[in-house]
């Protein structure tokens, strides 16, 4: 997992580790007084056991204390960790090499940016504490009982290494399956984007519905990968549940055998079988949380995937700018074993214009996008204003150049919004000043509000898109 | 003090009721403005002082204001009119004892659902105006209500009108699956009962221990018993997942054929309004979240809800008074809940807000990421919508993270055993409980609390299925294009289009196109031309019936006939009508695949020769595979090629008409040239309709339609167009500026 806790998060880690411990002694604890307890209670009466009342209380109440705390500091460390991770995934995103982005990556990166918070929220808050305490207390529970009755206290201390291994191997069973239909829900995902995007043509071609159409298909397999990762889960689970008996089964017989050769008498047995039924609660607790537990690994790993991009280099220092030429020495570039460019030399003088032309594929647009460093050429230099544009910072190398895409781009916010983003601190008037060539101004002020109008509706306006 | 967001409902209902006294004034003016110009409101008021119809109210063409007279008890109830209010949205909001009783007569007399009256009480008559507490004012609604007089029908209506709300239609959709969800609950109830036999014969094994039973004869049968009891309960129950994840399967599969099946026939306005996210969310996710309806939410809620009772019964039998000490930690667990729920309703809306603008903000930050990287951006609204997001769930929750870790912790096995024990040993020193007694109690009185815990965290789950339902009803019930019984012959031969004096609108009071009289002879091309916004477009997507026209009709004449195009079943339309269209719809399949989008049984030759035909077979061959290679992996097209492609596919599927939307509008100057020469191929012997932008590229056309504002102002041929003068002749002499 290339995900390491923030730095505030790491802090309340060891308090975070010590309440676990706490309240799963706690818990423990309050189990195990049950045996001097009910063994005093059955044997003496209850004026005896008082006492005993007394620690049972005391385990209780610091267990409360802790848990209470404990969700305290759940909340700390998730909000820390979930406003760390989205400001790593920006931060890496913005220096991902762009021309490698396809939409397949747009949409990981997206689910990256929205689906952990929630997840890492409730997983760090509610099942952390819960699953830590439910794994430690069998163990806590069987080191107790060593003392007490001790081949109770083996039968204990091996069944539960055997139970988590029991969950474990359930869980790799689905796993493998959930993965299939996670990719089929994908490519039907995809199939149905692709239906909404193309449904004027593919209702001009009849091949809308879902007979013998892609999206057809993709709906089938879907439903098929579906239940066949139902059909994994449920051995598991089965496994686990005959296991838990299994050792309940186990643990009993192990305390019925020693009360048979009287080294354990009736009331100490009782007790001894009630605290049996302690110790196999926390599994039941366990396997309750793992589905949530799962889903929350599942979000953390979409982060870790994105973050797993590979990102430009950058260099330790800024480069200076000189005078603004741009300048190609033997420039190569071959993605996927395609030679796009090759060998390309040329110099732009300061204050001129150049034409790039040359029949589509030739690699034009290519240029200009290593020029841009949306991707690292594979042979020869890129120079911007007379400097290696690998030497830039980001920042810098993009304060230098300006470029107008073929694909318009617009975004959520207002007309003034989207020409503000060039220089964000701009005023009003510069912002009209720069609009008033394109011709725009008049027919923005034909709308009731102007330049606050939503920039998507303003779509309609061909002035955007600069022909006729 | 809280606050309720309006927002217009998606999809729109089809008028608003709103209703209520001065003091919802301010609110109505707001939500006046808000909603479209073209949307039908009735607004009733009701004066509480003199002179209060004299407060302006805001302008809105579609509304109609009346005041009613002061009357106390309140009239504003019996001055809604009788009428069809089906799918109308209600809004209320006034005087608290004045809101319940208006909401109780919208409800029983006029047929709203309750859930669907959004309503706000602002004041209490007797106290002076101002804005109560929600609690204060439910309270004094209960009170205030008992009294309220019983709501009166309007005269002469005995039967209630029923009317037809959409919102209701997600309770219907797990219709069919009903009886077999009714099946699994009843088995899951069985199953919990099979699953606490153990802990009662464990029980009966320690009363016998503690009886001084010994051997093994005493213990066989609670032993076997419990062992039978605990396999039999754990196969049962994976015997009913199994079960229950098949039927989810099937009944997901057919839920989202029947959602594609319905968009199939959806108007295209449909599409265009909403992005494909929203169609994802109707297809996959909405049926997605009702998979845990199926198969967990029956078996789950039955589970919760018997578990506890059988052991609440049970453990009355054996001693009522410790048993009923068992409900004292749910009831506190209870308090606190409702403590934590208090002002739940806004924050949940806020959660929903919220993810809705990091989901766009987001798409927007990945989907401009080369434009954010150029002009600078550093995500920074990115990133402040997203810590927005966390901030606010952390101000939310964290505050009762205390009394939320409490909630849980009371009703925890550690905290009942402590319970029982201790009461139990007082019981049995001072009343008379027997040490057997206090057995049953430790074994099965510690757990039920967890079940209540599983069946809490099981809500949300459930709501937003039952949410996922509404909507996909509610999308099932969308209206499609009107199917016509009538037989019509398909057309052969030579077919020509005629627009008969058609009007067309996105919205029914909103006429894009009006009175459009166009008749296209067979072989012959028409260009549509025109400013932006005339309505082009629009007309060249009617002959394909993506929308249906609103007067007038559309027709396909050959051999001397005509037939309206609503009178022919879509796979004729499709084979007689084709498009070229200017954004170039791409699938995700081979080249070959897309070329024969229309016609998949075409040999290869045949899809070779339309290739070269449309000028784009020698770019195909430099393709790592050739027409095998596929779009979007092994080849990236240019604009230019994808235009050359769709001309391919419509050169295989020969139809008799097509519609060409500004397919040479391309800025792809070397493409231009082999586009013109794909279509100029393209349009020989055809029937064709022209969208152009470019007038040069059009001015040999048979007839050009010249449009404007949504009506053809000018027709003729090029010539007596440029001589006639008009507007014509200024988009020309426009063009060559620009050529030049």
């Amino acid at each position: 997992m290339s995900l390491a806790l923030p730095a505030a998060a790491r802090r309340k880690l060891l308090p975070y580790g010590v309440l676990v411990g706490t309240a799963a002694v706690a818990r423990a604890a309050s189990a195990l007084v049950l045996v001097p307890l009910l063994g005093t209670l059955f044997t003496a009466g209850p004026a005896d056991a008082a006492g005993w009342l007394g620690a049972l209380a005391a385990g209780v109440l610091v267990g409360w204390i802790a848990e209470m705390r404990l969700m305290a500091f759940g909340f700390d460390i998730s909000h820390a960790t979930a406003t760390d991770a989205n400001s790593r995934l920006v931060d890496h995103l913005l220096a991902v090499p762009v021309g490698a982005f396809g939409a397949k990556r747009q949409a990981e990166a997206k689910r990256a940016l929205t689906g952990p918070v929630p997840e890492l929220f409730a997983a760090a808050v509610n099942l952390g504490g819960q699953t830590s305490i439910a794994i430690v207390v069998p163990f806590l529970i069987g080191i107790g009982l060593l003392f007490v009755a001790w081949p109770l206290g083996v039968v204990a201390a091996v069944a539960a290494p055997i139970l988590v291994w029991v969950l474990l191997f359930g869980a790799r069973l689905m796993r493998s399956a959930e993965e299939d239909f996670a990719s089929a829900s994908e490519e039907a995902a995809e199939r149905t984007d692709e239906f909404a995007r193309a449904q004027m043509v593919l209702r001009a071609a009849g091949r809308t519905g879902v007979a013998d159409t892609a999206l057809g298909s993709a709906i089938d397999a879907q439903r098929r990968t579906g239940l066949r990762m139902s059909f994994m889960t449920i051995p598991g689970t089965l496994l686990f549940t005959l296991a838990m008996q299994a050792a309940l089964a186990a643990m009993i017989a192990v305390t019925g055998l020693m009360f048979a050769n009287g080294t354990m008498d009736a009331a100490r047995t009782v007790a001894l079988i009630v605290v049996v039924a302690r110790y196999i609660e926390p599994f039941k607790t366990m396997s309750d949380l793992f589905p949530a537990i799962e889903s929350a690994r599942g979000a953390w790993r979409r982060t870790a995937d994105v973050l797993a991009l590979p990102r430009l280099a950058n260099p330790a220092s800024d480069a200076t700018p000189g005078a603004p030429s741009v300048e190609l020495r033997g420039v190569g570039f071959a993605p996927n074993g395609n030679t796009v460019l090759d060998d390309i030399s040329f110099l732009a003088e300061p204050g001129t214009t150049t034409a790039i032309v040359g029949p589509s594929g030739s690699g034009k647009s290519t240029i200009l996008s290593l020029i841009a460093r949306f991707r690292d050429a594979d042979a020869g230099k890129v120079l911007v204003a007379g400097r290696d544009v690998r030497e830039y910072l980001p920042a810098t190398l993009m304060s230098k150049l300006a470029i107008v895409f073929q694909d318009v781009q617009l975004f959520e916010g207002s007309i003034v919004e989207n020409i503000r983003i060039a220089k964000p601190d701009a005023t009003d008037r510069r912002s009209r000043l720069r609009r008033k060539p394109l011709g725009w101004t008049r027919s923005s002020r034909a709308w009731a509000d102007g330049a606050r109008r939503s920039a998507k509706e303003a779509r309609g306006y061909r002035a955007a898109k600069g022909s006729g | 003090m809280s606050f309720t967001k309006f927002d217009v409902p998606d999809p729109e209902p089809e008028g608003y009721l709103l209703l209520g006294d001065p003091s919802a004034v301010p609110a109505i003016n707001a939500i006046l403005d808000v909603l479209p110009r073209d949307a039908r409101v009735v607004a009733i008021l009701e004066i509480i002082g003199d002179g209060d119809e004299t407060i302006p109210i805001s302008e809105h063409p579609g509304a109609t204001v009346t005041w009613v007279a002061k009357h106390v008890p309140s009239r504003l109830g019996e001055a809604v009119p009788q009428r069809d209010w089906s799918n109308w949205l209600a809004w209320l909001a006034g005087e608290s004892k004045t809101v319940k009783e208006v909401r109780a007569i919208l409800n029983t007399v006029h047929g709203f659902p309750l859930s669907d009256i959004q309503h706000r009480a602002y004041w209490m008559r007797g106290k002076a105006m101002r804005l109560a507490k929600e609690r204060e004012t439910r309270e004094l609604e209960e009170a205030v209500g008992e009294k309220a007089p019983a709501p009166v029908a309007a005269k002469g209506s005995a039967v209630r009108p029923s009317g037809r709300w959409r919102f209701e239609r997600g309770k219907e959709l797990l219709g069919s699956i009903r009886w077999k969800l009714g099946v699994a609950g009843v088995m899951q109830a069985f199953i919990s009962i099979m699953q606490l036999i153990p802990y009662i014969l464990l029980a009966e094994i320690g009363r016998r221990l503690l009886g001084g039973e010994t051997g093994w004869d005493a213990f066989r049968v609670p032993v076997l018993g419990a062992l039978v009891s605990f396999g039999g309960a754990a196969l049962l129950s994976a015997a009913l997942m199994v079960w229950l994840h098949i039927v989810d399967a099937e009944f997901g599969c057919d839920l989202r054929r029947s959602v594609v099946s319905k968009l199939a026939r959806l108007p295209l306005g449909w599409f265009s309004d909403r992005n494909s996210a929203t169609v994802r969310q109707a297809v996959q996710e909405d049926a997605g979240r009702l998979h845990y309806m199926v198969t967990h939410a029956v078996p789950d809620s039955v589970a919760g809800a018997v578990t506890p009772i059988i052991v609440l019964l049970y453990l009355f039998t054996v001693d009522s008074g410790l048993a009923a000490m068992l409900f004292i930690p749910v009831l506190v667990m209870v308090w606190l809940y409702s403590i934590m729920m208090r002002d739940n309703a806004d924050n949940l809306a806020r959660v929903a807000d919220w993810t809705k603008k990091a989901n766009a903000d987001a798409s927007a930050f990945v989907g401009a990421l080369p434009v954010v990287r150029v002009f600078g951006g550093d995500g920074r609204r990115l990133r402040e919508t997203l810590n927005g997001q966390i901030d606010f769930l952390n101000d939310w929750q964290r505050p009762m993270a205390a009394t939320k870790a409490l909630s849980q912790l009371v009703i925890q096995p550690p905290t009942f055993l402590l319970l029982i024990v201790a009461v139990g040993m007082w019981k049995i020193k001072y009343g008379g409980m027997t040490h057997a007694e206090l057995l049953p109690f430790i074994f099965l009185g510690t757990t039920f609390g967890g079940q209540l815990l599983a069946v809490l965290y099981g809500l949300a789950p459930v709501r937003e299925g039952r949410q996922a339902a509404r909507r996909i009803g509610v999308l099932l019930e969308e209206k499609e294009l009107d199917r016509s019984d009538v037989a019509e012959e398909a057309p052969h031969g030579p077919t020509g289009l005629r627009f008969a004096d058609v009007t067309f609108g996105y919205r029914p009071r909103v006429p894009v196109l009006r009175n459009i009289d166009l008749d296209l002879k067979p072989g012959t091309m028409t260009a549509l031309v025109g400013p932006s916004g005339a309505g082009k477009s629009t007309l060249a997507t009617l002959p394909g019936r993506f929308h249906d026209v609103i007067g007038g009709a559309v027709k396909l004449t050959f051999d001397g006939k005509e037939v309206d195009i609503r009178n022919l079943p879509p796979e004729v339309l499709q084979r007689c009508v084709g498009f070229v269209f200017q954004d170039v719809q791409l699938i995700k399949g081979t080249v070959r695949e897309n070329i024969a989008l229309a016609a998949p049984v075409a040999s290869d030759a045949d899809v070779e020769v339309a290739a070269r035909a449309a000028h784009i077979h020698e770019r195909i061959m430099r393709m790592p595979r050739g027409y095998l290679s596929v779009v979007g992996e092994d080849a990236y097209l240019s604009g230019g090629e994808a235009q050359r492609l769709s001309i391919a596919r419509a050169l295989l599927a020969n139809p008799p008409v097509l519609v060409l939307d500004e397919a040479t509008a391309f800025a792809d100057p070397e493409s231009e040239h082999l586009v013109q020469q794909a279509i100029a191929a393209l349009v020989r012997n055809r029937t064709v309709l022209v969208v152009a932008h470019r007038l040069h590229t059009v001015a040999g056309a048979d007839c050009i339609a010249v449009m404007r504002d949504g009506r053809i102002v000018q027709r003729g041929r090029h010539e007596e167009l440029l001589a006639q003068g008009g507007l014509y002749r200024e988009l020309w002499q426009v063009g060559e500026e620009i050529a030049a």
